[in-house]
């Protein structure tokens, strides 16, 4: 099934895409994909089975959605990997990366100890995430896929899968995989990101809530204002970010406009809701105009950083205190807190009803984000490309973590107690990309700021529980896989234009009835039809 | 008496064998460039048969099944996203025509009437150094200064002032696009047009000055008709060119205003077929187009030819 994912929205053009909130959103990983249609036999392989990891006890323990929180590393970290995983000879790699492409080894330090810990020279290629699609499909096209790679946004992902990538089955299904600890520590569900025709293809990076798009806020710049974040529709939402919004004194209410977190408000389908007989697209959701309208109204308002649209830079501008409210999903939580400055404080927005009566609904991110796999030319080199992902699936607690998210002790970070800190030139250099190659359940690990670990573990409880879930999450329809990315494409420009004034908000719904009619009825169909045969409905 | 040597009698020719001993070293020079050509310009247009082809990367181009002329209809049943590139490509290289053309041109003339030769190089190495920087320095500078946060509009905004909506604003896309292209390249056209000026006989501003004719009537009788001929070779090559009106420069800018005032052919082909992943409707469009431009410089080429120009080549 191909990408349902909200950074075509990006892609297209849209623009506005990016200021309404969407791109932080997408950019941290909200991606479906995946295709639980059964195999030729009519069968699913086993998925691998999972075995949690002998870690440290977490100082608050999380669930599947929720992740552990630790306020200290281990002062003797385990070892989770007891022999070389590699086999001397380079391992290729196409990965992504959201961070500034990093130094080469020997002067990145990071990675010439990843290299000498895991046995194989790892070349990997970094590519920044917004360019990435574009390089994946031409990497295909050339038929240039290294040893591992992540699996960008291409149309036919089963296709391309099942003709490039290899079968992982029969090394990772059902207790298979407890050869590779590390991956076993993935929540099974994780996993069908990767099934294809049946088939086990893919490797996970399990994100659980943490991927999730929420508002985040300037509580110091508030308090600093006299002003209480506390509101309980979207009205009163809007006369606060009026009131604080001070351009003349260069600072916004918000960085973009919160596109998401008013739809949130609208209780709109994230992606797709089973209604108990068919499924619902949000773009088609009744609630579409009311967001769009309230989006427009914000934009007019001049309420978001005047370049919002076109040259967007939202994560600086709220580090460096032009907005106070910046639309972000909670795996930026650690990176705002690790250059914060002196006094700095924030936290996430709770979502109540656009109208006050009752709550909004968070859109949960998907459990993983994305997919990696092994080119199937590799395939005598399967094992140790398997235990180079087990490696870097270490999870928290382990020595293999520190070499994977820190670097080299001494020169990328030195240990503040048992707590690993990060060296000026470590944070950069450990910015491998390989996270999204394979990487272990994230945990909510803040070292130095107990309190700001608490506080996001306390944020992320309030809001999942009424978080709504894409229900066609890893569900195949045919007609996603041809038509999904145009209809992004077009919705995503029709929404950005509108929010700039360039279309009227009536030109919506005209738009959204004639895709129904051509193609989302259909999808809605193919994708009840999955629902009901993987036994959800 | 030796009969007297044949008048008029051509060289004898020498054998090609001779010909290329005599230029090895010249034609050893041109190798390098004649492979690049052939590989990357020739060879790779063999790749435009996935126009014709339900190509799909990870198959190969030998692999995926023909479909005729099935992805040129989105040209022929008039796509209203490809007519929309279409209609602003055609904006674009008129505008492009009728301002950016002639201003190296004037420029030129400008430069030439300086008399000073040290300050007319400062003059030409400051205007030649825009060239030097890439659409993505070019496109953050006029953020920079015309954005919403920009220099401008941020004095505007602390002084009181209502803003300038500048960047990102559809109804000024085709200006700012037209000012950022005369900012970056006007100076380096200038070249060819100096050089040309340099090569008028000056004995002929002499002979118009003897018969007293003002700086116009030089201007107009003696340095035009001497510009004419490298001002139509380079309309014709501009022609050929005419329908790729700057893709780099327009997709650095194409979120901030929209798909309807921004989209144009090239950005067409690389959205839909790279991103969107239709490569073949891509190419068939992108076929199109280098159709349409060899068939406007040949024909271009042959006014000249009837009004008695050289063109780009002899007739």
């Amino acid at each position: 099934m191909s990408e349902l994912t909200r950074r075509s929205l990006i892609q297209t053009g849209s623009v506005a895409a990016v200021a309404l909130g969407v791109p932080l959103v997408a950019g941290c990983g909200s991606k479906d994909g995946g295709d639980t249609g059964k195999g030729a036999d009519g069968k699913n392989v086993a998925a691998p089975a999972f075995k949690a990891p002998e870690g440290p006890k977490p100082d608050i323990a999380g669930d599947k959605d929720i992740p552990d929180t630790f306020f200290k590393y281990p002062a003797e970290p385990t070892v989770s990997v007891k022999e070389k995983a590699g086999d001397g000879k380079p391992v290729s790699i196409l990965t992504q990366t959201f961070a500034p492409v990093t130094a080469q080894p020997p002067k990145n330090t990071a990675w010439a100890n990843l290299n000498e810990k895991i046995g194989s020279e790892l070349k990997i290629q970094q590519i920044p995430a917004g360019e990435y699609a574009s390089k994946f499909s031409t990497t295909v096209a050339g038929g240039q896929l290294p040893d591992m790679f992540f699996i960008g946004e291409v149309p036919d992902m089963a296709g391309m899968v099942q003709a490039t990538c290899l079968d992982l089955s029969d090394h990772i299904s059902g207790d298979k995989i407890s050869q590779y600890p590390n991956l076993a520590a993935i929540p099974s569900e994780c996993w069908e990101a990767g099934r294809f025709g049946g088939r086990l293809y893919g490797i996970p990076s399990p994100r659980g809530a943490m991927s999730s798009g929420v508002v985040y806020r300037r509580d110091d710049l508030l308090a600093d204002k006299g002003v209480k974040a506390d509101w309980g529709n979207f009205q009163e939402f809007f006369d606060l970010a009026k009131q604080i919004n001070d351009p003349k004194g260069g600072r916004w209410a918000s960085t973009m406009v919160p596109g998401q977190y008013i739809k949130n408000m609208l209780g709109i389908p994230n992606f797709w809701k089973w209604d108990g007989k068919t499924m619902q697209s949000w773009w088609t959701a009744p609630e579409m105009e009311e967001a769009i309208e309230a989006q427009r109204k914000w934009a007019q308002a001049g309420l978001m950083h005047p370049d919002a649209f076109s040259a967007p830079n939202t994560k600086v501008w709220f580090s460096t205190g032009k907005a106070y409210f910046n639309p972000d999903s909670f795996s930026a939580w650690s990176q705002y807190w690790s250059d914060a400055p002196k006094g700095f404080d924030i936290d996430v927005c709770q979502i109540p009803a656009f109208d006050g009566n009752g709550k909004g609904h968070m859109w949960m991110s998907f459990p993983s984000f994305g997919r990696s796999a092994i080119n199937k030319k590799a395939g005598d080199r399967v094992e140790t490309l398997l235990k180079v992902a087990n490696y870097l699936a270490a999870p928290f607690g382990t020595k293999e973590y520190l070499d994977v998210k820190y670097g080299k002790e001494g020169s990328d970070y030195t240990l503040k107690g048992s707590d690993p800190v990060p060296t000026q030139t470590g944070g950069a250099n450990s910015q491998l990309g390989v996270k999204y190659i394979a990487d272990a359940r994230i945990a909510n690990y803040l070292p130095g700021h107990e309190d700001s670990a608490r506080k996001l573990d306390a944020s992320i409880r309030k809001l999942v529980p009424d978080a709504y879930r894409n229900d066609a999450v890893y569900l195949p329809s045919k007609t996603v896989e041809k038509k999904w990315d145009e209809a992004s494409k077009t919705f995503g420009a029709l929404e950005g234009d509108i929010v700039q004034g360039r279309k009227k908000v009536s030109e919506y719904r005209p738009i959204a009835d004639k895709w129904w009619k051509d193609y989302g009825q259909k999808m809605a169909d193919e994708l009840a039809q999955a629902y009901t045969d993987a036994g959800r409905g | 008496m030796s009969a007297p040597a044949v008048t008029g009698a051509k060289p004898r020719r020498q054998s090609l064998l001779r010909r290329l001993s005599r230029d090895r070293t010249l034609l050893l020079m041109c190798l390098p460039g004649l492979l690049v050509l052939l590989i990357f310009h020739y060879a790779a247009l063999a790749g435009n048969v996935i126009a014709w082809k339900d190509y799909k990367p990870y198959i190969g181009i030998a692999d995926s099944d023909w479909v005729g002329w099935e992805n040129f209809q989105l040209m022929t049943n008039g796509d209203p996203e490809f007519l929309n590139a279409v209609k602003n490509t055609l904006v674009l290289t008129l505008v492009q025509t009728v301002l950016v053309f002639p201003a190296p041109i004037l420029l030129a003339l400008l430069l030439n009437s300086v008399m000073s030769t040290k300050i007319k190089r400062i003059i030409q190495s400051v205007l030649y150094l825009p060239h030097f920087l890439s659409w993505v320095v070019v496109v953050a500078i006029f953020q920079q200064v015309l954005g919403g946060g920009g220099l401008i509009n941020t004095w505007l905004r602390q002084n009181g002032h209502e803003t300038l909506n500048i960047i990102g604003n559809p109804d000024l896309f085709v200006g700012l696009l037209t000012s950022q292209v005369m900012w970056k390249d006007t100076g380096w056209a200038t070249i060819l047009f100096l050089a040309a000026l340099a090569g008028i006989d000056s004995t002929l501003y002499e002979a118009s000055q003897v018969d007293g004719a003002s700086r116009w009537r030089q201007l107009w009788h003696v340095t035009l008709p001497g510009l004419r001929g490298i001002i139509i070779l380079l309309l014709i090559l501009r022609l050929g060119d005419s329908l790729s009106v700057g893709f780099e420069q327009i997709i650095l800018q194409q979120r901030a205003v929209g798909m309807d005032a921004s989209e144009v052919i090239d950005t067409y082909v690389y959205n839909h077929g790279i991103t969107g992943n239709a490569w073949g409707e891509a190419t068939a469009v992108g076929l199109v187009k280098g159709l349409i431009g060899t068939i406007l410089v040949l024909a271009a080429n042959k006014v000249a030819h009837i009004f008695g120009e050289q063109g780009v080549y002899k007739s």
